[in-house]
């Protein structure tokens, strides 16, 4: 009895995924419960492990981009053969004969992706979708050997595109069909595609330059920041914290259990949120969503990337949960172990480059939150104290807010509360 | 109209073109006291005089050589070529002489010889006489090819081809000869470079031409049971062919499939194919199918002569693949 | 006893031949003409002994080594030239050159550039004119080199089989290419094979233009009258290599010179002239300096021709 191995939705907004690497060959015997491919979404890097005992028959070649449920592989028993390699090698029927007349016949097309991602289509179906605005890579083909033919667009809409969108995306000459969103285009899809860098010509590389593709997290990151980065107004706020009560509170603490600066940041930070919620937000369209709960986001530097799992609540917990979460998040995440709900869904973000000696920077709004906290090193720092000049330890604060959200003098008045509670971290019992 | 077989429709050919144009006299093997080991020329000594239907000595090398030489000086011979197997015999003849002449002398001189070359496969009649070797002379500039499927083309080409000032290959089916079919009373020319639509479509395309047409024919016929609307183009020239009627009709139904009975490795199918796909590439909605014989000799066992007919039975399970 | 006509038409014939080839080899070496080019010094007489017999419009078909019998059936040499030159005067307007001419206004069917591939063609001619009932004879050139074709086998038997007037004209020249013809041929003389086929051989001296004119002569008003085909064979030399440019390692330079000085059939029939008083020295010399000019003038026209428009490629191949 064949199984087969799918290419497992890993989210509600995973459309594909991207098969990374083969653990095993095309033939060879697998077990039960065998990491047999790792796929790749933009997100994160998933092994998907064998659900049967068998011989395991591939479908999509290393690098194929195949929709999400779609099945890539399949385990069979030792006489069975794979539902799309046709009849089983060496049992030619004779309405075959003429096509398997070559003394060695080859072995039949894999209806795969090329690659490069590109997917299988007739050539008529390719040029009506290009002409079409629809994207190939949503569909699936229902053609001959699994191609998208002519009938499988028929379904497909072209996408609806708002009238502003629309013309922008004339006026920059973006190309709506790269835009994958199952709603309506806004002017901010726009924009995030008309900003894409345009991949200099490999001859301009350079002698000693090399070209080398994006990693699917890079493109994700790389998407994403640029939307932000084109559709939020953003503005930078700078405070300094005198961060003395906070590391005496945080000595304190680590007798009993070690938290770090974040975790106490991130408590304090959504105790702020919740008094200045339009930083603890989303704008969609022309409305702004003021959310109840802090979801706050932690960002996790990765060794090729970035990703930012996410503690739900974070202004119902206790320090010690925080903590233990932040923990455990921040190592799932190294590991490419995250799940899709532990890594979306968040409403603030919170960024520490103080590990490394940064004392000031602009961070980027992960939207579709309006603010972002970057969090600095700890200086110490000569300062005035009641008329004298004394030594403290100062850390710098350095917001990020959506000024479609959030006025200059909204986001200064949160962030001076932060700087208050971290001050005057006794406030949190309050 | 009138109700006549193939072989007849090719000998009321010749009987109109000798009596039109003195200059048209045919030579072969076994053609005027026998009249031609398919009936072809049966008769053809009395309408027309004995002293222009000749029996040949068993020399196709010289058969093609003096219809050239006779086309040189100004006769327009129809050469008989028995089998279209005995090409091999006489292929300098064919390609370096008859094809190259005109050219090569500047236009001085044309050459209007038809040679008529029985091809095919008949019960039997195995590896050195059943091959269908049309593909050879698509390849060779200088001559043309036609290949009629039904009476009707096989007079009206066959007279064109006679009266063509250029070196015109005739395949004629064996198989074909003795199928009856309606031709029409009168002058009738089927003009050479033209395809026929013969069976009008939707779905998809079946290229096709000379007695595997018939079996398209059969299997367009099946596939509309299945609700497949095949179209099917008979070629009826392989050189030159009619580009513009192939890439109509694949630009109509998106889908083609080219069958023949000839080899299918470098067979007609093949131009065909790249002709689609350099002209009318994304008009395509399925890979081009081709079936053709497979890479071996015409064996000579029923059963293995059987394995080796592409079948309406298979023309249908690979057209169903497209879909 | 000959005419002073015909003399005089037998010698010129022969010196034309033989300034157009001298021309052709020096301009062939300078690089100026393409492709290959294969020369008919020192077998002049076969061509012209023949052709005196025929009309314009009787047939002949030619070989690879085909200048002196296109000269012979009356050719004009300017297109020839031209041709020879790849130019769109060239009598095959620059698509055949020196392997490939023809001139169909004077019955000459074409030169070959398959050895024995002139056969059947002449065969053919050969059967329009007895369909026809006109008298043309149509003649095929051929080396003894070709006699070894299979095509001779079919080509002789069907015009005997049909008593066509054809006439096979052999030229053995000792070599085929670049090897001596005794050592791939079963007979010494290639006019014996005609007993196979029921037809007269003839063997004569093809170094002798009168004695190649008197015995074509007899087969050809013998084929003109419908008694069938026959086979000449003309014993000559090949003086120059197998083409221009041919390096000669299969003979030495020194047999060359010796075989030439014997049988150069200009200087055989200048020698008998003079003895016989049939033409004097300073009308020889006037025929000589007559051809040679004329051949200058060829060679001018074809070197001032212009070559064909790049288009013409696409013409003289269908109707």
């Amino acid at each position: 009895m064949a199984v087969n191995v799918l290419m497992p939705k890993l989210g509600l907004t995973m459309e594909t995924g991207v098969i990374a690497r083969w653990n095993f060959k095309d033939g060879d015997t697998v077990k039960a419960g065998d990491a047999i491919y790792q796929v790749e979404t933009d997100k994160l890097t998933n092994d998907v492990l064998a659900e049967a005992d068998g011989i395991l028959r591939i479908r999509f070649a290393a690098g194929a981009v195949v929709p999400a449920t779609e099945v890539v592989g399949v385990i069979v028993g030792p006489s069975e053969a794979a539902p799309w390699a046709g009849a089983p090698a060496g049992a030619a029927t004779p309405a075959a004969h003429s096509e398997a007349s070559a003394p060695a016949t080859p072995a039949p097309f894999s209806p795969t992706t090329v690659g490069t991602g590109r997917p299988r289509a007739t050539p008529k179906a390719r040029k009506l979708a290009m002409e079409r605005g629809i994207d190939l890579t949503i569909l699936r083909g229902s053609g001959p050997g699994g191609m998208i033919a002519v009938k499988d667009l028929e379904g497909a809409r072209p996408p609806r595109v708002s009238p502003l969108a629309a013309k922008l995306a004339v006026d920059l000459g973006a190309d709506l069909s790269a835009i994958r969103k199952e709603g309506r285009i806004m002017k901010a899809d726009v924009l995030a595609v008309a900003a894409r860098p345009v991949v200099p010509p490999v001859s301009d590389a350079g002698a000693d330059g090399r070209c080398e593709p994006m990693s699917a997290m890079r493109r994700a990151i790389a998407r994403n920041m640029s939307a932000s980065w084109n559709i939020a107004p953003m503005v930078s706020y700078n405070l300094r914290a005198d961060v003395t009560a906070l590391a005496e509170l945080k000595k304190n603490l680590n007798i009993e259990r070690k938290v770090s600066y974040t975790d106490l940041l991130i408590k304090l930070v959504a105790r702020a949120l919740q008094a200045h919620p339009l930083l603890n937000a989303s704008v969609e369209g022309e409305e702004i969503i003021l959310h109840e709960a802090v979801h706050m986001g932690l960002a996790v530097a990765l060794e090729d990337g970035l990703i930012v799992p996410v503690i739900r609540n974070a202004e119902s917990k206790s320090l010690g949960e925080i903590a233990d979460e932040a923990a455990l998040l921040a190592e799932k995440a190294r590991q490419g172990r995250l799940t899709p709900d532990e890594y979306t869904g968040g409403t603030f973000t919170l960024t520490n480059l103080g590990m490394f000696g940064m004392e000031s920077f602009t961070p980027i709004i992960n939207q579709p939150e309006s603010a972002i906290l970057g969090v600095n090193a700890i200086v110490r720092t000569a300062v005035e104290v009641d008329g004298r000049i004394v030594m403290r330890p100062l850390m710098n604060l350095s917001l990020t807010a959506d000024h479609r959200a959030a006025n200059g003098a909204e986001a200064a008045m949160f962030l001076a509360l932060v700087r208050d509670l971290v001050e005057n971290p006794w406030k949190l019992l309050l | 109209m009138k109700n006549i077989t193939f072989s007849q429709a090719t000998l009321e050919a010749m009987q109109e073109e000798m009596l039109r144009d003195e200059s048209v006299f045919v030579m072969g093997e076994d053609i005027a006291r026998q009249g031609g080991i398919f009936g072809q020329f049966k008769d053809l000594p009395q309408m027309v005089g004995a002293d222009r239907v000749m029996d040949t000595p068993i020399s196709e090398t010289a058969i093609v050589g003096a219809a050239v030489g006779a086309a040189l000086a100004g006769m327009r011979p129809v050469a008989d070529m028995h089998f279209a197997d005995f090409f091999g015999v006489c292929m300098d003849e064919v390609f370096n002489q008859m094809a190259k002449i005109r050219y090569m002398f500047g236009g001085q001189t044309k050459v209007p010889v038809v040679v008529r070359a029985p091809d095919g496969m008949a019960k039997g009649a195995a590896a050195q006489h059943s091959q269908s070797v049309e593909s050879w002379f698509v390849h060779i500039p200088g001559i043309q090819v036609v290949a009629p499927s039904n009476p009707a083309d096989a007079k009206g080409l066959l007279k064109s081809a006679i009266r063509s000032d250029n070196p015109v290959i005739y395949f004629e089916n064996k198989t074909l000869f003795p199928l009856k079919g309606d031709v029409p009373e009168g002058e009738c020319l089927t003009p050479i470079g033209k395809a026929a639509v013969c069976r009008e479509g939707r779905d998809m395309t079946i290229i096709s031409y000379s007695a595997q047409l018939l079996k398209c024919l059969e299997a367009a016929k099946l596939l509309a049971d299945e609700g497949i609307s095949a179209e099917v183009l008979d070629l009826r020239t392989l050189s030159p062919l009619d580009t513009d009627a192939i890439l109509t009709s694949v630009v109509k139904t998106s889908r083609v499939m080219i069958v023949h009975e000839a080899v299918k490795q470098g067979g007609v199918g093949a131009e065909v194919a790249a002709i689609i796909a350099e002209e009318a590439l994304d008009a395509l909605d399925a890979p081009v199918a081709r079936l053709g014989a497979p890479f071996t000799p015409v064996p000579f066992s029923p059963v293995l002569e059987d394995q080796y007919r592409v079948l309406p039975a298979q023309i249908v399970a690979a057209a169903k693949k497209l879909f | 006893m000959y005419s002073k006509d015909l003399l005089r038409s037998l010698y010129s014939g022969m010196v034309k031949i033989r300034r157009f080839e001298e021309t052709i080899e020096k301009h062939f070496l300078a690089g100026e003409i393409p492709g290959f080019t294969h020369l008919y010094i020192g077998e002049e007489a076969v061509a012209v002994g023949v052709c005196h017999n025929l009309t314009p419009k009787d047939y002949i078909e030619s070989t690879h080594r085909g200048h002196g019998h296109c000269i012979a059936k009356g050719a004009e040499i300017k297109p020839m030239m031209a041709e020879i030159f790849g130019r769109s005067t060239g009598v095959c307007r620059g698509k055949g050159g020196s392997m490939h001419i023809a001139d169909f206004k004077v019955g000459m069917l074409g030169a070959n550039g398959v050895v024995g591939g002139g056969y059947t063609l002449a065969v053919g001619a050969a059967l329009a004119a007895k369909l026809r009932r006109t008298d043309q004879v149509a003649v095929v050139f051929f080396g003894d080199g070709a006699s070894n074709r299979g095509t001779f086998h079919e080509a002789a038997n069907m015009a005997a089989a049909w008593k066509l007037p054809a006439l096979f004209v052999c030229e053995n020249n000792e070599w085929a290419s670049t090897t001596p013809y005794r050592t791939t041929t079963s007979v010494a003389d290639i006019a014996d094979r005609a007993a196979g086929y029921g037809m007269p051989g003839v063997k004569v001296d093809g170094n002798d233009v009168l004695a190649v004119y008197e015995a074509a002569g007899e087969l050809v008003r013998r084929a003109r009258k419908g008694e069938g085909p026959a086979l000449l064979e003309c014993k000559t030399y090949r003086v120059k290599g197998h083409f221009v440019g041919d390096p000669e390692k299969y003979r030495t330079r020194e047999e060359v010179q010796k075989r030439f000085s014997e049988s150069d059939p200009i200087k055989l029939f200048e020698e008998r002239a003079v003895k016989e008083k049939w033409l004097g020295k300073a009308e020889l010399d006037s025929v000589r300096e007559g051809m040679a000019a004329e051949v200058v003038d060829a060679l001018a026209f074809a070197k001032s021709s212009p070559y064909p428009d790049p288009q013409e490629l696409f013409t003289d191949l269908y109707d």
